[in-house]
C-alpha cells in the first residue's frame, strides 16, 4: 500500500485501517527513542500521538504529503519527545540533519495535543450519554436527524440542547 | 433556551463555520474585546479537538493489537511455510533412491522385530552370504591369473553410517543403506563422513586399475569419494552425474601395484553425499 493510499484511507473516514498499516513504520520511531532516554511504552506512546496528529492534520483539508510518510512520521514523533523531554528540563541531543522542517500549523496541532491530554479526563466523565451524543455529532458528523433516531429523541430541538448541555458540562470541568 | 447555552450554541455555529456574514463580524468585534469570550471559545474548541484525539487514541490501541495479531499470523504462516519445504526437500530429495524405487521393505528383511526363529534367520544369512563370496572365489579361480576382481558395493566388511537403519532395507541388516535399484544392488543414501572397508585377495601381482561403478542424480552438488588402498591414501574420485539414480557408469579413481596377497584392505571415504556405489572392479593392467 501506498503513502498515497494510506492519506486516502484517512480522508475517508477509515482511519482504523490506515493505523494498521501504519504501524510498519513504528520501528524507527522506537529506535529514535530508545537512543533518546525514553523506554518502549514511551516509543508506543509518541508513535501513537504522531498517528493521530496526522489524521487531524489530513482532516483539515488542503493536506499536502511533502515528504515520505515514514519520514514524516519519524519528524512529528522526534518533536514530540523532543518537546516532552524539554517540558521535564531533560538534556535532548539535537543533531542538525535530525531536524525536520514542520510547518505552522503541524506545530500548531503538535502544541495543542500537549494540552489536549487533560481533555481525556474530562471526556471520561461527562457521562456516557453525552460522549455518545458528541461523538456523534462531532467524529461521525451525523446529520441531526439520523441522531434522533439513533438515539430515540423525541425532536431535533431536544438534541440540539442536550448536546450544548453537555458541551457545557464538560466545560466546566476544562482549565486552561 | 437559558443565556449560557445560548453563547454554547453562538461559538458552536462559529467553529463549524455556520454563522451568517451578519453574526460572524459581530461575533469576531465580540471576540477581539472580550478575553472572557476568547477563553469560552478556546474551551469549545479544545473539546472537540480532545473527542477526535480521545477517539483516535482508542482506534490507533486497537489498530496496534489488530497490527500485533496480524504480524504473528504472519510469522506462523512463515514458519510454517519454511518447515513444511524443509521436510519436503529432505523427502523428495535426500530419499531419492526410495522414490526411484517405491518397493517396500518385505517383512523378513526388517531384523530382530518379528524374530520368530533368531537362529534359522542368522543361519540363512550365513548361508546366504558364504554362497555370495563363494560364486566370487570360483570366478576368480576360473579365469586366472589376469581375471578381473570384482567387489561388491554391500560386500563390505567394516562401516560407518550414520542412519541407524538400512534405509533400503534390502540384502543385509545393519546400518548401511542398501537398495535394489531394478535388480541392481547399490548402496545409496551416502553422508559425508560415512565410510566402507572391503577385503580382497590379489593372487598375481602387479599393477592394477580401480574402477567404481557409480551414479548420482544430484547435478547441483559436489561428488568426491577418496579412495584408499591398505591404508594409504590414492587419491578422491570425483562421482559424475548420471541424470538418475537409475543409471550407472564406470570411472577410473586410480592405478596402484599390488603384490600377491590375501586380506588386502581397500577403503571408500565420502567426502560428500549424493553418491550411489554399485562395485568397485580391479582390472589388471600388467606386471
Amino acid at each position: 500500500m501506498t503513502d498515497y493510499q494510506i492519506i486516502e484511507l484517512i480522508e475517508q473516514r477509515r482511519e482504523d485501517k490506515a493505523m494498521r498499516k501504519l504501524y510498519r513504520y513504528q520501528g524507527i520511531v522506537k529506535k529514535m527513542i530508545l537512543s533518546k532516554g525514553g523506554n518502549s511504552d514511551d516509543a508506543l506512546d509518541v508513535f501513537q500521538d504522531a498517528l493521530i496528529i496526522l489524521c487531524k492534520n489530513v482532516w483539515r483539508g488542503d493536506f499536502e504529503l511533502k515528504s515520505k510518510l515514514d519520514t514524516y512520521i519519524y519528524g512529528i514523533s522526534y518533536n514530540l519527545w523532543r518537546d516532552n523531554l524539554k517540558s521535564q528540563k531533560l538534556d535532548f541531543s539535537d543533531e542538525p540533519t535530525e531536524n525536520f522542517p514542520i510547518d505552522d500549523g503541524l506545530e500548531d496541532l503538535i502544541n495543542k495535543e500537549k494540552k489536549i491530554a487533560s481533555i481525556e479526563d474530562v471526556l471520561q466523565k461527562i457521562g456516557e450519554a453525552c460522549l455518545k451524543l458528541i461523538k456523534l455529532f462531532y467524529y461521525e458528523k451525523k446529520k441531526i436527524k439520523e441522531i434522533v433516531q439513533i438515539l430515540n429523541y423525541s425532536s431535533e430541538n431536544t438534541v440540539k440542547v442536550q448536546k450544548y448541555k453537555c458541551i457545557e458540562r464538560a466545560k466546566n470541568m476544562i482549565e486552561i | 433556551m437559558r443565556k449560557e447555552l445560548e453563547e454554547i450554541k453562538r461559538i458552536d455555529d462559529y467553529l463549524n463555520g455556520e454563522l451568517s456574514i451578519m453574526d460572524l463580524v459581530a461575533f469576531q468585534e465580540e471576540l477581539n474585546s472580550s478575553s472572557r469570550l476568547q477563553k469560552e471559545v478556546e474551551k469549545q474548541e479544545l473539546l472537540l479537538s480532545g473527542l477526535q484525539s480521545f477517539i483516535l487514541k482508542k482506534s490507533a490501541k486497537k489498530a496496534f493489537i489488530q497490527y500485533k495479531i496480524f504480524t504473528f499470523l504472519k510469522y506462523i504462516v512463515f514458519s510454517s511455510i519454511v518447515v513444511v519445504s524443509g521436510v519436503l526437500f529432505w523427502i523428495v530429495i535426500l530419499e531419492d533412491p526410495d522414490v526411484s524405487n517405491p518397493k517396500p521393505k518385505s517383512l523378513d528383511s526388517i531384523p530382530s522385530l518379528i524374530d520368530v526363529n533368531p537362529v534359522l534367520e542368522k543361519n540363512n544369512e550365513a548361508e546366504r552370504d558364504s554362497l555370495k563370496y563363494k560364486d566370487k572365489t570360483i570366478e576368480a579361480d576360473r579365469i586366472e591369473p589376469v581375471s578381473n576382481i570384482t567387489i561388491e558395493a554391500e560386500d563390505y566388511v567394516d562401516y560407518n553410517d550414520l542412519s541407524p537403519d538400512n534405509l533400503g532395507g534390502e540384502y543385509r541388516n545393519d546400518a548401511v543403506d542398501i537398495y535394489d535399484l531394478k535388480g541392481r544392488i547399490v548402496v545409496g543414501h551416502t553422508f559425508p563422513n560415512e565410510w566402507m572397508e572391503y577385503s580382497f585377495d590379489i593372487n598375481t601381482s602387479g599393477r592394477y586399475e580401480v574402477l567404481m561403478t557409480v551414479g548420482s542424480g544430484q547435478d547441483s552438488v559436489k561428488r568426491e569419494i577418496a579412495l584408499s588402498v591398505n591404508s594409504i591414501l590414492l587419491g578422491i574420485a570425483e562421482v559424475p552425474y548420471t541424470t538418475a539414480w537409475l543409471k550407472y557408469t564406470e570411472i577410473s579413481a586410480a592405478t596402484i601395484k599390488l603384490d600377491k596377497a590375501p586380506r588386502q584392505k581397500l577403503r571408500l571415504d565420502f567426502k560428500t553425499g549424493w553418491i550411489n556405489l554399485d562395485k568397485i572392479t580391479l582390472r589388471y593392467i600388467g606386471q
